[in-house]
């Protein structure tokens, strides 16, 4: 970040004391609890399908060729709602690694931009507005206190959904024995670092937005609409418009499968445009609140 | 004052204590009448069901967890440290407890939704010795 | 040696130019004063030497250092903002305590000065508080606390006793004597103009954005004196008159119910035999003076520099 004025010990001080601020508030509880909730719901809604499928399977099926019946069935549909993966990508993700777990990876993954900016859309705004940064701006440079707050946002979001995974894990050892243990771990914990990767440029995005507007309402507001918006202009142009599907790689949420594709290749060519967009995005938040007033 | 943090803390207590005392209460109260119904339901789906005694047990414990949510919600408003943070931290710890216990007694009962059963006592321990501490002193 | 170097400072608003082309220089280890009107350009001026407020064009340089690299100065420099807020769900010892390891300290060093810091200004008591459970005047105590934090070296205080009972605008006026004595620069917006006298070496006079004058007080007050003289009911016309008729006097102004301020030249004769001409012509008319005090001379001129503005 040359012509910005970085110190790690003060980014270690403001995202500190950043993190703590936050939890204390009512804001921050209720993102918290409320995260969890729904992430766990998404857990949920990946498993209760096929439980009650499997339920409802005939008797003199085994459990877990019930279980396996309810997967094809239910597995394909998810799929091809939340991606235009290949069959053989398909086939990877449902057969060769356990289809639970990347039913409720796809959803995650689908999920987060919308935690990333719950958690991220007051990262600066609040405090633009009611002059709440000016006795920090006398001691510190206001690249720490923007890099401090996004890595904390980054830290406390990714240990939100570190839980969740974690939670999730518990439930299919505990629940679902017909996968091995290693391996559901195993693939658990590539979705929880392709989410881990995925977070960056969303909270990136958001501490830029946050920048940008004294009101931390609008800055909700134009980050959740934004997506909501660009999603479906995606989804419309994906499935409609053949010529126009790549207008979808112009964010971060085109690539977002790419970080659990079966080819390694593409799997690094995600992390690397993650990392880009988090680069552009924190560059861009970094120049406008370093030249604003504050 | 009262940090907001503990103001939607104890909102939240409130709000799952109040719904987890009222269904597992109902749950109680007709456990008896429904529970011959469950297991011939049960020897028709092959789906194992537990012991009347232990769902009674089960029930019984998330009645007194719910008890504890609601008692501690009110110390967290008036940031008492044994009617909020002692209290609080009973509750997690028998919650985790709790579940742990119908893991490995009942695994089969264990749905989807018990996984927030399981995150919101982590939580509460998380912010009541971490985060709030130093404010459930009274 | 310098300790605020501002130069060619300009503040373009979307609708005003706040500051338009300020340059001057501060001393190290004097009081100095910063008067205007309202929306001279005082608080703008403040903020951007806080780094704040970016300056459309021009810099600033506190005690050598440019302030867009604050944290270099670990303390050196420090402000009583007019409009800053604290963090409302934290102890407010815990916010200074922060503010304290910025400025470079360990965590048992920095509770040590927020300690202090705090009892200072007499809220030892309300450390563990929120700072939004506290009354008007305790939340700028705590901003006056944050400001004489550490070791500073220069303090920017924009009003620091507006909004504080008597007893309190005395002890800040106390302490910030006490600094004085200790080396600190420091640097005072106020309205109140008998204490910017009092206290000030030097003041910077903003109108309209510009620099009006930066000037020794003595300077600016050493020709000009005011007297203010209250009587039992209002002078006639003649008695204004004659009062202006005495050799010396520059100016009779109204300025209340039987309230006189009364501009004098003191270079060629004394307040007091000025004083003595004025109630001998007026006592023949019966218009005997109730209270004769000491005006501000200070205030003759900034009104003069300011066309007659409120400060």
């Amino acid at each position: 970040m040359t012509g910005f004025h970085v110190r790690r010990d003060h980014l270690k001080l403001v995202a500190g004391s950043y993190l703590r601020t936050s939890l204390r508030s009512g804001a921050g509880v209720i993102f918290l609890v409320l995260s969890m909730i729904v992430g766990l719901v998404l857990a949920g809604i990946a498993v209760i399908p096929i439980e009650t499928l499997q339920i409802a399977s005939k008797n003199g099926q085994s459990a877990e060729m019930a279980f396996n019946e309810a997967v094809s069935k239910f597995g394909p549909g998810v799929i091809s709602a939340f991606t235009n993966a290949s069959d053989d990508t398909a086939r990877y993700w449902l057969v060769n690694q356990p289809a639970l777990m990347t039913l409720f990876l796809i959803m995650m993954l689908a999920f987060l931009p919308f935690l990333a900016s719950l958690a991220g859309f007051n990262q600066t705004s609040g405090d633009i507005g009611s002059k709440g940064m000016r006795y920090l701006l006398l001691r510190t440079e206001r690249a720490n206190i923007f890099l401090g707050r996004l890595v904390a946002t980054y830290v406390f979001t990714l240990a939100v959904v570190t839980v969740i995974f974690a939670v999730v894990a518990l439930y299919t050892v505990v629940k679902v024995p017909y996968y091995g243990t290693g391996e559901t771990l195993w693939w658990l914990l590539r979705g929880w670092f392709a989410c881990a990767i995925f977070l960056l440029p969303w909270v990136a995005l958001a501490a830029w937005v946050s920048t940008t507007m004294e009101f931390p309402f609008l800055s909700l507001l134009i980050m959740e609409l934004g997506l909501v918006l660009w999603i479906v202009i995606v989804y419309v142009m994906t499935k409609n418009l053949e010529q126009l599907h790549y207008a979808q790689y112009a964010t971060p949420w085109g690539f977002k499968f790419w970080l659990i594709d079966p080819n390694p290749g593409k799997m690094l060519g995600g992390i690397a445009v993650m990392l880009g967009f988090t680069a552009v995005f924190t560059w861009m938040g970094l120049r406008h609140f370093d030249k604003r007033d504050l | 004052m009262r940090p907001g943090g503990l103001t939607a803390l104890s909102i939240f207590n409130f709000v799952f204590g109040g719904l987890a005392g009222l269904v597992n209460l109902i749950s109680l109260a007709t456990l008896g009448m429904f529970y011959d119904k469950m297991v011939e339901q049960s020897q028709h789906s092959g789906q194992p069901i537990p012991s009347k005694a232990l769902l009674y047990t089960l029930s019984a414990l998330a009645v007194v967890r719910a008890a504890l949510l609601i008692t501690a919600a009110i110390g967290y408003l008036g940031q008492r440290k044994f009617l909020g943070r002692t209290l609080g931290n009973t509750y997690a710890v028998l919650a985790l407890g709790s579940i742990a216990f119908e893991i490995s007694q009942a695994p089969q009962s264990i749905s989807p939704f018990n996984l927030v059963e399981f995150v919101y006592p982590l939580i509460t321990l998380f912010l009541l010795n971490v985060i709030f501490r130093k404010d459930l002193v009274r | 040696m310098t300790a605020i170097a501002i130069k060619n400072v300009t503040k373009q608003f979307p609708r005003t130019k706040a500051c338009d082309d300020i340059s001057f220089e501060i001393p190290k280890g004097g009081i100095y004063g910063l008067l205007g009107p309202n929306g001279a350009g005082k608080t703008t001026l403040f903020s951007i030497c806080a780094g704040f407020l970016r300056a459309t064009s021009g810099e600033v340089h506190v005690l050598g250092c440019d302030t867009r690299k604050i944290s270099e100065l670990r303390g050196r420099l420090t402000i009583l903002p007019q409009d800053a807020k604290f963090a409302a769900n934290m102890p407010v010892i815990e916010q200074i305590i922060f503010f304290s390891q910025l400025n470079g300290q360990n965590r048992a060093e920095a509770e040590k000065d927020a300690a202090g810091a705090l009892a200072k200004v007499g809220l030892s008591d309300s450390a563990a508080a929120s700072a939004n459970t506290l009354s008007h005047g305790m939340y700028k105590r705590v901003g006056i606390a944050q400001a004489f934090l550490g070791k500073p070296e220069v303090i920017l205080l924009d009003e620091p006793t507006a909004g504080l009972d008597p007893a309190s605008a005395q002890a800040i006026r106390d302490l910030i004597q006490e600094l004085h004595s200790a080396g600190v620069t420091l640097v005072v917006s106020s309205h109140n103009l008998a204490e910017i006298q009092k206290m000030c070496e030097a003041v910077a006079i903003l109108d309209k954005g510009k620099l009006v004058t930066w000037s020794k007080v003595k300077d600016l007050t050493q020709a000009d004196r005011m007297q203010r003289m209250t009587f039992s009911r209002d002078l006639t016309d003649s008695e204004r008159a004659a009062i202006a008729s005495v050799e010396g006097v520059r100016g009779v102004e109204q300025d209340g119910p039987g309230s006189y301020r009364i501009a004098m030249d003191s270079s060629k004769r004394t307040i007091e035999q000025l004083s003595a001409e004025i109630v001998g012509k007026l006592v023949t008319t019966g218009a005997v003076p109730r209270s004769v005090e000491d005006g501000v001379a200070l205030e003759t001129k900034y009104l003069e520099m300011t066309a007659g503005k409120k400060a």
